[in-house]
């Protein structure tokens, strides 16, 4: 039960990450997804691609696009 | 010797590109890079042409289960294609791309994806495959915007990226439901789990996404449209690259996915046929359009990409009938086109970038003429042209033939003379507009322009010689082409 | 054959999420956002296809885990680009760049 209330919530979180109009908030909602699907992952029992997906999504790729946002309304001011 | 040996080479020597660009740069030679580029590529060349058939763990003590790599004769015929044309650019960037910012970065790209591809040819696995398969995609990405203070090759290059990594997904989807329903992903375990698994709906929605999957990056239509974008915004060193070896990788991949691993399902050969049909009239009748010399050669790579698609479709099909004989005919010939297209294209490139190295300009108006005053360019470029129209001694005629000739020999099919009638008609639109395109080359008056460096003319002259070599040692191309086709099909010819 | 599970079927509404988000939103940071979300899905798919009885093959994550190192580089590589266009055009909106025709 636990496995699809985390996958259903991750797609949610998906949802909202596409539809969210402001950036940031659209960015954090994908952060919030990929949390879940390292969630998902650990409970699949893969614990250190949990990890993994921790680092690599929600950490670096988020901060990623973030970054890219933020230099794009330095220079747009 | 085995290919992991080749591999090794090329990623270890492209860690030594940035060391030797900076030592370089300190000492005044400003081409070191370019010459480890070259020395690597010349070393794996060697290395390669002589790769011993059969299956390699790279790591036997640590019994890592997927990286398998296997050599057989299409794998060895396109690895040496790849090398052998990565090889030339690289001694034609030595001069193409003097003064350019960033040659370290570019040589160290060129290097890994001239690895990427090689490891594409050679690997026996499909997960070991797409990870090859990213690593020359990427790179590509960044070399077609590599020029990235101009706004053209940026674009081109998100353009590029966006729908080639869409259709990468695409196909890693369908690799890991191949992983699902197999539980491995080696392509012998592959072909033979799915000999015996009898499910023709699977089958047929797996290989339908690794066709599209694949096939972004190889070109095929509808999903070409970034081609004519990502090819000319690319330095034309870069431009023959793409053109001529990076969609064949994109080629290798489908006909390895669907024609060895996955086992032959009916509606597929038509799938792969039209699909090719359509990819070689809209490539044609795009070109005849174009008043861009570099967009007019991209989509003349469409084109052919499409009369590979129907050579593999015409294979498939009579694969399926179980007429070894055309299907054998339907794939060398998508073979010998693969080689041919990749050795006339990459020279066509590689001569534009001459003739714009000089004129400054990439109009065809602006460049008439100078077949005549770039003496060994212009002959260089049309013996490539006579080549890819497939006038007939030369061996672009014969591979077009050798496709014609597989499609003949389901000609009671209706849809299948349909689809012969297409083919010789866009055989002939081509041949009719590069025909044309050199005549305007030579057009009358000689321009004042001059002829570029050796080091540029020079692998322009070894591409055409080569043409001509395909040509003259046609019977001995066409046992190797057969061998590597019947090995590509897993079927003994 | 258990394709069919919670896992892989959450996978495929993600695939399709991505491939909405990339091909109806017109931000490029979006579109980036719609192909990390999908190498994500593709991710959770190995994962679905590697569980079989409820055991996970360890095969599978180290699928996943590559895939995932992959998906990074491409996001780098594509955010660059991104930032780069934004230098040039003064806008992250894909229509308003059409110089070239899509």
């Amino acid at each position: 039960m636990l496995d699809i209330a985390v996958l259903m919530a991750a797609v949610a979180a998906a949802i909202a990450a596409v539809e969210f109009k402001k950036l940031p908030h659209a960015i954090l909602a994908f952060a919030v997804m990929s949390i879940l699907v390292a969630a998902a992952f650990y409970v699949a029992g893969a614990r250190l691609l949990a990890v993994f997906q921790l680092a690599i999504y929600a950490g670096a790729v988020s901060i990623l696009m973030l970054a890219a946002l933020h230099a794009g309304e330095e220079r747009g001011e | 010797m085995g290919p992991q040996d080749v591999l090794a080479l090329l990623f270890g020597s492209s860690l030594t590109i940035i060391v030797a660009d900076r030592l370089g740069r300190r000492l005044g030679a400003a081409r070191a890079a370019g010459y480890v580029t070259v020395a690597a590529l010349t070393t794996a060349l060697l290395m390669s042409s002589s790769l011993p058939s059969g299956r390699y763990r790279p790591f036997p003590a640590t019994g890592i289960p997927v990286a398998e790599l296997r050599v057989d004769e299409a794998s060895r015929i396109f690895s040496l294609l790849f090398t052998s044309l990565g090889l030339l650019v690289a001694i034609y960037s030595l001069k193409y791309m003097e003064g350019e910012e960033g040659l370290g970065a570019y040589y160290l790209l060129l290097l890994l994806m001239v690895a990427g591809m090689v490891g594409v040819a050679l690997s026996n696995d499909l997960f070991t495959l797409y990870c090859f398969w990213e690593l020359m995609s990427v790179t590509a990405y960044a070399l077609v915007a590599f020029r990235w203070w101009h706004w053209e090759p940026v674009e081109a290059g998100l353009k590029y990226l966006v729908m080639s990594t869409l259709g990468a997904l695409v196909a890693l989807y369908a690799i890991s439901v191949i992983y699902g329903v197999a539980g491995t992903t080696n392509f012998d375990e592959l072909r033979s789990i799915f000999a015996t698994l009898g499910d023709e709906g699977v089958v047929r929605l797996l290989a339908g996404l690794l066709l599209f999957g694949f096939g972004v990056t190889a070109a095929i239509a509808p999903f070409h449209t970034w081609l004519p974008d990502a090819h000319p915004a690319a330095p034309s060193s870069i431009s023959a690259m793409l053109s001529g070896v990076v969609i064949k990788a994109g080629v290798y991949a489908i006909a390895r996915a669907l024609l060895y691993i996955l086992p032959p399902t009916s509606g597929i050969g038509y799938l792969l046929m039209y699909v090719g049909l359509l990819t070689c009239t809209v490539g044609n009748l795009a070109a005849l359009r174009q008043l861009d010399v570099k967009r007019f050669l991209a989509y003349s790579s469409v084109a052919n990409i499409g009369y590979i698609m129907v050579g593999m479709g015409a294979g498939y099909r009579a694969h399926l009938l179980g007429l070894t004989q055309f299907a054998l005919a339907g794939v060398a010939g998508a073979m010998l086109h693969v080689i041919n297209h990749a050795l006339g294209k990459g020279l066509l490139f590689l001569c534009t970038g001459s003739a714009i190295h000089v004129i400054k300009s990439r109009a065809i108006p602006d460049l008439e003429g100078c077949g005549r005053s770039m003496r060994i360019t212009g002959i260089s470029s049309a013996i490539g042209l006579l080549n890819l129209a497939g006038i007939p001694p030369l061996a672009g005629f014969w591979s077009k033939l050798l496709i014609a000739y597989g499609l003949a020999g389901l000609l009671w099919d209706p849809l299948i003379t349909m689809a012969l009638i297409v083919f010789i008609a866009n055989a002939v639109l081509a041949a009719g507009y590069y025909i044309y395109l050199l005549m305007r080359l030579f057009r009358r008056r000689a321009t004042g322009a001059g002829e570029v460096s050796p080091l540029m003319w020079g692998p322009e002259l070894a591409l055409a010689a080569a043409c001509l070599i395909l040509t003259l040692l046609l019977s001995h191309v066409l046992v190797h082409v057969y061998t590597g086709a019947s090995a590509l099909m897993g079927v003994v010819g | 054959m258990s394709l069919l599970n919670a896992y892989s079927v959450a996978a495929a509404a993600l695939i399709a999420v991505g491939a909405y988000c990339v091909a109806s939103k017109r931000n490029l940071i979006k579109v980036v956002m719609g192909i990390e979300i999908m190498t994500t899905a593709v991710n959770l798919n190995f994962i679905a296809m590697g569980l079989r009885g409820g055991v996970l093959d360890p095969l599978a994550s180290m699928y996943a885990a590559v895939s995932m190192a992959i998906g990074a580089a491409v996001a780098a590589l594509a955010l660059a680009l991104i930032v780069q266009a934004y230098r040039h055009y003064g806008t992250l909106d894909s229509s308003k760049m059409s110089r070239l025709r899509w």
